[in-house]
């Protein structure tokens, strides 16, 4: 996964590393590698990471402006952004020489863990002690270099957090058994991650559409996703701090993805003009998103 | 490797059905319906072992105990239904045997404030905001574990200092996960906020603190703060608040 967003410093090009792919152990010296997801994961596992990274250290430095009297290590951090668990797994020592090779071994205790998480390998600048300069890194922890990958822990991942649900039995409050599907919004506030708070039921009474929700029927797809991204846009809009646009909202939050979906579906209107439409304009604001959605890719 | 301990969860369907019994109900009455158990509570398959309910009974009892100390049930005035929240994260982090991974489940937490301690939540919101009797992040206990969780300073001569800032710091803190998911770093930046509080007067602290969380949250991209020692994470932290606080002393 790259970096969307571009640092004020010269940071490394991806030629100046070699990175191996990370494996994980369920038994000693038997390495797995990691895909997109760890089967079999519990709480009761010490999730045992491994890879080699090689890091062309001089090339490195020459790329981020920086001299030999600078610090670097190489440094792996562990995120679960649904278990609000981040560390830092592992610090090698200061690259020093020309070429660095790293073997990288970190556990992490799965009792901290939810959901699914992010392995983040970077190269960090611990001390600067070169004179100060523009487009120089200079704060100790400067990322020069940032690798993330995304690890699914419960279940097989998915774009859109799909549950099936008998209406008529388990949703009898919402006074609606023939209804296909129901999207539910419930974060309690924007900094909450999406995946967490957005959830699409769909109704196992109403078979014929979910059997076709499941296959992914690119009209069913489109539905959805629309009411998804309308349910989000509502969410954020009855905000008070997302109006007065200071997207402030780390990736992968609630937040973030309205940002996202308002900029796509409304192009050149702020938050507050949004607002505006949708409260005076409900079937206009609708029809923004629809239009949005029926250009999207599918699937 | 510590026992982990699963804890029973209300799914979403369930926990709305008993939100629709709970919400209208008295004080009392739902001091009686407390329980620990609930037929439609579901546990983890795998990853540990299930709690006992005597030990949640031994939480509720320790949960009453903290209340009634503050004048629960009858007692409702707004300083004496906020000091339990204090009193309450105490007891959480002392008495629930939960770790991270658990705790980070909303349905536990619907479990906590429907089933187990209904009155609690509703004695201190007494308008039962379903938010606060849901889980999620503004759920009336699980935010207090979390708080308790991340700021408790152990080894401090005062340990719940920082969970005595105002509640809209904290609650501005705590509901930006991406800045408070390290323990370091979030007492860091709960004691630069507790600064800004002492410095920044009247209707501008909260701009002031804010303002704060934006510019740490800036920060996170360029800097790892979680490989930097205690000191250095103390040193830039405290420089942004000092920033913030030198703006705003200036511009008020």
């Amino acid at each position: 996964m790259t970096r969307r967003y571009a640092l004020p410093f010269k940071t490394a090009l991806p030629a100046d590393l070699d990175l191996g792919a990370w494996h994980y152990e369920r038994e000693p010296g038997v390495p797995i590698r990691i895909d997109e997801s760890i089967a079999g994961w519990d709480y009761l596992m010490q999730l045992r990471l491994q890879r080699e990274v090689a890091v062309k250290t001089d090339r490195l430095r020459a790329t981020c402006g920086l001299g030999p009297e600078s610090d670097i290590i190489i440094a792996v951090t562990i995120l679960s952004p649904q278990s609000r668990y981040r560390a830092s797994h592992f610090q090698s020592g200061f690259l020093k020489t020309a070429y660095s090779l790293e073997s990288i071994q970190c556990q992490v205790d799965c009792a901290n863990l939810a959901g699914s998480i992010f392995i983040d390998t970077e190269v960090v600048l611990t001390k600067n002690l070169g004179p100060r300069k523009a487009f120089l890194a200079h704060f100790p922890g400067s990322r020069l270099f940032s690798e993330r990958i995304a690890v699914e822990l419960e279940g097989s991942s998915s774009r859109m957090p799909v549950e099936v649900a008998k209406f008529s039995e388990q949703f009898g409050w919402l006074s609606a058994p023939r209804a296909p599907w129901y999207v539910s919004c419930e974060g309690g506030s924007l900094h909450t991650p999406v995946m967490k708070a957005l959830r699409v039921y769909l109704n196992s009474d109403e078979s014929a559409f979910a059997e076709a929700a499941r296959r992914a029927d690119p009209v069913i797809v489109t539905l959805l996703g629309a009411d998804a991204t309308r349910r989000v846009l509502l969410e954020a809009l009855n905000e008070p701090g997302f109006l007065d646009d200071s997207k402030d909202y780390a990736d992968g939050t609630l937040g973030e993805t309205a940002v996202r979906l308002l900029s796509a579906c409304f192009p050149g209107h702020t938050a507050a003009e949004v607002k505006s439409i949708s409260d005076r304009d409900g079937a206009k604001f609708d029809a923004a998103i629809q239009s949005f959605m029926n250009v999207a890719p599918h699937g | 490797m510590a026992d982990v301990f699963l804890f029973p969860r209300l799914p979403a369907s369930a926990a709305r059905a008993r939100l629709s019994d709970v919400l209208g109900k008295s004080v009392a009455e739902l001091s009686r319906q407390a329980a620990t158990s609930h037929p439609e509570a579901v546990f983890a398959a795998t990853g540990g072992r299930r709690i006992g309910e005597d030990l949640l009974k031994k939480l509720r009892a320790a949960l009453v105990g903290a209340a009634h100390q503050l004048g629960f049930p009858n007692d409702t005035r707004q300083e004496s239904i906020v000091a339990f929240d204090l009193a309450a994260g105490r007891v959480l982090l002392a008495e629930l045997p939960i770790a991270p991974g658990e705790a980070s489940r909303d349905e536990f937490w619907s479990f906590m404030s429907l089933v187990l301690a209904p009155d609690l939540a509703t004695w201190r919101f007494s308008d039962q905001n379903e938010r606060r009797l849901l889980g999620g992040v503004r759920n009336t206990f699980q935010r207090l574990w979390w708080r308790a969780y991340l700021l408790c300073e152990p080894q401090e001569p005062d340990p719940w200092r920082l969970l005595r800032l105002p509640e809209d710091a904290l609650v501005g803190l705590m509901e930006r996960p991406s800045i408070s998911s390290n323990p370091t770093v979030t007492r860091s930046i709960a004691r630069g906020i507790a600064d800004i509080a002492a410095n920044v007067n009247g209707s501008a602290r909260e701009e002031a603190w804010r303002d704060a969380y934006k510019r740490v949250r800036q920060r996170f991209p360029l800097v790892n703060l979680d490989v930097l020692p205690p000191a250095e994470v103390a040193s830039q932290i405290d420089s942004i608040c000092r920033a913030v606080m030198a703006a705003f002393v200036a511009k008020h």
